[in-house]
């Protein structure tokens, strides 16, 4: 809800081809002058004017001072709608008819002296009579600048007590004889920038009358703050109200976006209002063709902005519909402007910019939504959002997120510059004094996630002042932001056809230097093409040391060596040939590694087939894969040539047994050794269309990641790699050859032990394992194991790498084990099978602040070798910060999908950043984003991404928050369809403790995460359903039940729900309520939650109005009453005298406060 | 940035091919990159891969035959 902005240029600002709008408007506003001059004259007629009227000059407040109330009373100690003017005065000034002039002003602008009172909920002002301004110069002789700037700033920033001072004071500094520093500070429930200037201009001219001790005067004002609160009500109310409330309802109809910029920091559960800007000036030659587009365009340079003010949103968010928020000067109607008082009012522009349409296109509709808006204006913003009842989250402002507005002064236009101040502004003139402007000071905090304030200053340049919640981002993201800014608005003056999503965000610089971010280290390949052959090269050095180890069963490496080259002499003599497939069916153990190496000995390449799969499963894929040899057990080998035989004679596989092989003694000739780009092997992949992909991976690749797992890890021959995923996972290769090409060891740890987390941890612990890798969901097992232990977690021996693999990586989980065994580090991995197993690696020592920023952790930079890159949908690079999709390049990049040309030439493209020609980029449908420190996090697949009302939800930040709470152990969230055709959040749950209530859930997660992440509906279950690698098999979810999670009728039980139920329904004006029912369904906003506090505390019940928002349910609210205890009964409100004495006395301690400085 | 809904494969494509002579697809109206060149088939996404399906049967690359 800002509304400090002046009009300017806003939707009130506009070019030919506007006329009949504007006429209509001028007419609308003629009327409504005429009416309120009608009333007044009634008014004076029937002698109510005055304070001596028998409400004692107490009137209600507008609309909008109704929602600054509100939010006053919900944050008393925020300063984001304080509106601060401070300037720095050169020259001889005389500060007793500066004293005598704002005294004055004072006297002639009631709303600088405004009260406020609430009593039964009902709030009303009135302007206090004898109000004295204190104005006490401050002596700041020699202070530094830092010091001056941090007493304005406190100053500036320092909270009003609406309900106990005036809402505006001055503040003087004393630099030096001549030079002081003067700041205005008004609350913008009495003002808004409009009336700073109307202040200043008269301040200018009767400082100078009183200066020289002549008469001045200034027109007589003749309107009241009072006529137009009861114009604005009347108008709400009547006809006109009705008919813009229905085009506004038109026009917001459907889910309302909610903005959703990536962010650098999570958002808190409440908005803290904390801001900052960022300035950038455009060139005036850019300035230039920006206004020549709008000529050309019938358009004015407010729209063209405007307009790309979307598509830079669309760009950051991804979103395609987008609604910002522009003010309104509200001072149509004659007498208006030269009041002091709150009158700007916000309107929502909405656009939808999918289907990649051109900016000219974006721009009509800007132009289209401005006209309407210019029609439909006068609705107060209030009423609008109690109209549209947008969904209510104490995290973000409603309707519109961001904001945008192009300045433009009505009178003492030089004053801009002081008011919109960027750096080296000139001087402004004042009397004989000169205004010298404080630039970047920020006016306000931030109210929006981000606001765009632009101003065209005197040498013809736009100026933008980007003011950001600084909350969310840091400053160098604002910054790139404007300089995307800028980018845009050049392409789009060279070309308005452009489609929008062909516009770059980056200049050609910076792209080149975005891509160069994306590479890995360069090194060189080592001369051995395979790990075989590094293999080999370590029999030589470590005959006699174990290299694969398997329960009580080991295997030397000169052992190894001639096994493996016994097996592939049978392999060959079975006809094996170079890029033969054969797939090897084995139990993990040593003859599986063995098999393994064989094939590569033979030339060919291998497929790793878990035989506990489903015989019928591996039958169609080898069937697809087109393997012409099934290597495996004798004990296998019976039943798998009768599952073959459903495969025509022609392509059917040949079984062979390993023993059988190995002991043949063939006397074949083995073939060259493989080079790097020969085949190694084929990992079948689950598809998303349920289609397996055979994916093949070459030796140069394979070669190149098991080298940088090895350095990344410093594994050397003294370490020992277990061996624990099954067959069907990527990782199996790497864990059963690594250690073999430096002279380590490979621990096979066995099915039955390597799923269950104890045993795990002791087989760990006994074969020497240096580094683990295991899933996530077993990770959170093992630590839980850990944990149960009484006397400090078990020892892991000689273990000093965690490696979790497979999925996002949980930021609680790194917490937790990190706390548990600070000395072993973890390396977070992130890859795709068709480039070789991983491509990112994150070494983590312990939890940095940027590693809980997301829930989960980031997956790192690319490894060796290797590329990431984020592009866009037109292949661009996106800036830092800028969700896109991961497409990675490098030596890994796989051959492709076995059989299938289609899917390889989608998912394997030219890859146009790299120095090779002819190389390949891998399109991962990964969804990632590059931080400004070069580490990328990992934001989901592009196809689970759950996307609810515009927002993104990363599901993993919810699952988080729910095992925060000690009776969940284990909980998956995602997006189901709920009957009335929407998705719903819902949560799946493992529970570890007694069942908690739903509400007890909700109220735990309202105090983690913002409104739109609690979910729907949550169901227990007894475990998680995983797939064969031990990930969440999430189709094997059950079906939420939604009938038994709709709210029944449910009695109040007992006084407290009774007494808050009855007030509910009494604010609410309806004639009974469920216990369980929600705040919002049931009608309720901002506005009444104050009622309803002040009725409840007069109850003697402890609520404040910002309790509605998290405890929404009549059970939910009388239960945290109940918790908070009784309140004191409400102090009777103070009189009219009272609150002066209190606000003088404010005053004369704050001054007391600054001298002590 | 939403790549269900939209993506540079919806567009016009075309078919291109490296000297290992592996077919890929790139967007009609952007520069080919270096190394690879353009096959003469040019369309939506689908047709373009069912006719990468036609032409491309042996999938091993050049170099290695």
């Amino acid at each position: 809800m800002n509304r400090i902005m002046p009009p300017a240029e806003g939707p009130a600002g506009r070019k030919n081809g506007l006329k009949d709008a504007k006429s209509r408007l001028k007419d609308e506003l003629l009327d409504g002058g005429r009416e309120a001059m009608k009333q007044r004259l009634k008014d004076l007629l029937r002698g109510r004017l005055g304070s001596a009227d028998s409400t004692g000059g107490w009137y209600p407040l507008s609309h909008g001072q109704e929602a600054l109330w509100f939010l006053w009373r919900l944050a008393p100690g925020a300063a984001a709608y304080n509106m601060a003017l401070p300037v720095g005065v050169r020259g001889p000034l005389d500060i007793a008819a500066l004293r005598r002039a704002l005294q004055a002003l004072h006297e002639r602008h009631p709303c600088l002296r405004t009260e406020f009172r609430e009593e039964n909920g009902q709030t009303r002002q009135r302007a206090a009579a004898d109000h004295r301004l204190a104005l006490v110069p401050v002596d700041a002789a020699g202070w530094s600048e830092d010091r001056l700037r941090e007493a304005v700033t406190a100053e500036a920033r320092r909270p009003f007590d609406l309900e106990a001072s005036a809402a505006a004071r001055v503040a003087l500094w004393r630099n030096g004889p001549e030079e002081h520093t003067l700041l205005l500070v008004v609350h913008h429930i009495v003002g808004d920038l409009w009336s700073l200037v109307v202040l200043m201009d008269e301040l200018r001219a009767v400082y100078a009358a009183e200066r020289d001790g002549r008469p001045w005067s200034l027109p007589a004002l003749s309107l009241r703050h009072e006529d137009y609160v009861r114009w604005e009500r009347r108008t709400a109310d009547g006809e006109t109200g009705e008919r813009q409330a229905r085009y506004w309802q038109e026009r917001m109809a459907g889910e309302l976006p909610l903005l959703d910029l990536p962010l650098d920091r999570p958002r808190p559960p409440m908005q803290s209002f904390r801001g900052a800007t960022v300035a950038r000036r455009l060139d005036a030659p850019l300035t230039c063709a920006l206004e020549g587009l709008a000529r050309s365009s019938g358009a004015s340079l407010y729209m063209v902005l405007m307009a790309a003010y979307m598509v830079l949103l669309h760009r950051f968010s991804g979103q395609d519909d987008l609604v910002v928020g522009s003010p309104t000067a509200g001072r149509g109607q004659p007498g208006l402007p030269d009041l002091f008082g709150d009158f700007v009012n916000m309107v929502p522009l909405r656009a939808d910019l999918s289907g990649n349409p051109a900016f000219a296109d974006v721009l009509a509709q800007v132009r289209d939504g401005v006209l309407g808006a210019l029609n439909n204006g006068d609705l107060p913003f209030s009423l609008l959002v109690e109209r549209l009842q947008p969904a209510r989250d104490l995290s973000r402002s409603p309707l519109f997120q961001t904001t945008f507005v192009l300045q433009k002064f009505q009178r003492y236009e030089e004053l801009q510059r002081v008011l919109l101040a960027f750096p080296d502004e000139p001087a402004v003139p004042f009397a004989d004094l000169q205004l010298v402007p404080w630039p970047l000071f920020a006016q306000q905090d931030g109210q929006f996630d981000l606001n765009l304030e632009m101003k065209k200053d005197e040498a013809g340049r736009l100026a933008g002042a980007w003011k950001y919640a600084a909350d969310l981002f840091e400053p160098t993201t604002v910054e790139r932001m404007a300089d995307c800014f800028e980018t845009l608005l050049r392409q789009i003056v060279a070309d308005p056809t452009t489609p929008v999503d062909e516009l770059s965000l980056l200049s050609p610089e910076e792209a080149a230097h975005t891509i160069a971010g994306g590479l890995g280290r360069t090194v060189p390949p080592p001369p051995e093409p395979s790990i075989l052959a590094l293999f080999e090269s370590q029999i030589a050095r470590r005959g006699d040391a174990v290299a694969v180890a398997c329960g009580a069963d080991s295997v030397t490496y000169a052992e190894l060596g001639r096994r493996v080259d016994a097996v592939a002499r049978g392999l060959v003599a079975r006809g094996m040939e170079k890029e033969t497939l054969a797939a090897v069916m084995m139990p993990r153990g040593i003859d599986f590694v063995t098999a393994l190496l064989a094939v590569t000995r033979a030339g060919g390449a291998f497929l790793p087939v878990d035989p506990r799969t489903p015989f019928p499963r591996t039958v169609r894929m080898l069937e697809a894969s087109g393997a012409p040899l099934v290597l495996t057990t004798g004990a296998l080998k019976g039943a798998m040539e009768r599952a073959l035989a459903d495969i025509p004679a022609g392509r059917r596989p040949v079984a062979a047994g390993f023993d059988e092989l190995a002991a043949s003694a063939a006397a074949a000739v083995l073939p060259a050794p493989s080079g790097g780009a020969d085949l190694a092997y084929v990992m079948y992949t689950s598809g998303s269309t349920g289609q397996p992909k055979g994916v093949m991976v070459e030796h140069r690749g394979m070669v190149n990641h098991v080298l940088a797992k090895l350095e990344d890890l410093g594994f050397g021959a003294e370490d020992c790699l277990a061996q624990n995923a099954p067959q069907s996972f990527d990782v199996v290769v790497w864990q059963c050859l690594a250690p073999l090409a430096v002279g380590g060891r490979v621990a096979v740890i066995p099915d039955d032990l390597a799923e269950n987390p104890a045993a795990l941890i002791a087989e760990v612990a006994r074969s020497g394992v240096s580094a683990l890798q295991i899933v996530p969901a077993m990770m959170r097992a093992v630590i839980e194991e850990a944990d149960l232990h009484d006397c400090g977690p078990p020892d892991l021996g000689r273990l000093r790498w965690m490696v979790p693999t497979g999925e996002a990586l949980p930021a609680d989980l790194c917490r937790r084990w990190l706390d548990l065994y600070p000395a072993i580090p973890i390396l977070n991995t992130y890859g795709s099978t068709e480039c070789s197993d991983d491509q990112c690696h994150y070494r983590m020592d312990r939890l940095l602040p940027a590693d809980a920023v997301l829930p989960v952790v980031t997956i790192g930079t690319p490894v060796r070798n290797m590329t990431c890159h984020v592009l866009d949908r037109t292949l661009s690079p996106v800036p830092p910060g800028v969700v896109g999709e991961l497409y990675i390049g490098g030596i890994g990049v796989g051959r492709g999908y076995r059989g299938d040309p289609a899917r390889t030439a989608a998912g394997f493209i030219p890859d146009p950043f790299s120095a090779a020609p002819g190389a390949r980029l891998y399109k991962t449908r990964d969804m990632a984003r590059r931080r400004a420190d070069g580490l990328i996090d990992f934001l989901g697949r592009v196809d689970h991404m759950i996307k609810l009302r515009g927002q993104r939800i990363e599901p993993g930040e919810i699952e988080v928050a729910l095992c925060r709470h000690p009776s969940v152990a284990q909980a998956s969230v995602q997006a189901r369809p709920h009957p009335s055709g929407e998705r719903r959040l819902v949560a799946y749950l493992v529970l570890s403790g007694p069942a908690p209530e739903t509400e007890e859930l909700r109220r735990f997660l309202a105090g983690l995460l913002p409104q739109s992440m609690v979910p729907d509906h949550f169901r227990a279950i007894d475990a998680m359903p995983l797939t064969a690698n031990g990930k969440l098999d999430d189709k094997r979810l059950p079906a939420p039940d939604w009938q038994a999670a709709a709210k029944p009728f449910v009695a109040p039980r007992g006084p407290v729900e009774e007494t808050v139920a009855a007030i509910w329904a009494e604010v609410l004006g309806l004639e009974r309520l469920g216990i369980e029912e929600d705040y919002f369904a049931l009608g309720g906003d901002s506005i009444r939650s104050i009622q309803i506090a002040a009725r409840c505390r007069r109850a003697g019940l402890t609520v404040n109005p910002h309790d509605l928002f998290q405890h929404r349910t009549v059970a939910a609210l009388a239960d945290m009453a109940a918790a908070r205890g009784a309140t004191p009964p409400a102090e009777p409100a103070g009189s009219g005298d009272a609150l002066r004495i209190t606000a003088e006395q404010l005053m004369r301690a704050v001054e007391l406060v600054r001298f002590d400085d | 940035m939403g790549q269900e809904a939209s993506n540079w494969q919806d567009g016009r494509v075309r078919v291109v091919m490296n000297d290992e002579g592996q077919y890929a697809l790139w967007p009609a109206d952007r520069p080919i990159p270096a190394g690879w060149r353009d096959t003469g088939k040019a369309g939506g996404r689908d047709e373009c891969l069912g006719h990468i399906s036609d032409v491309w049967q042996d999938m091993r690359p050049l170099s290695i035959r």
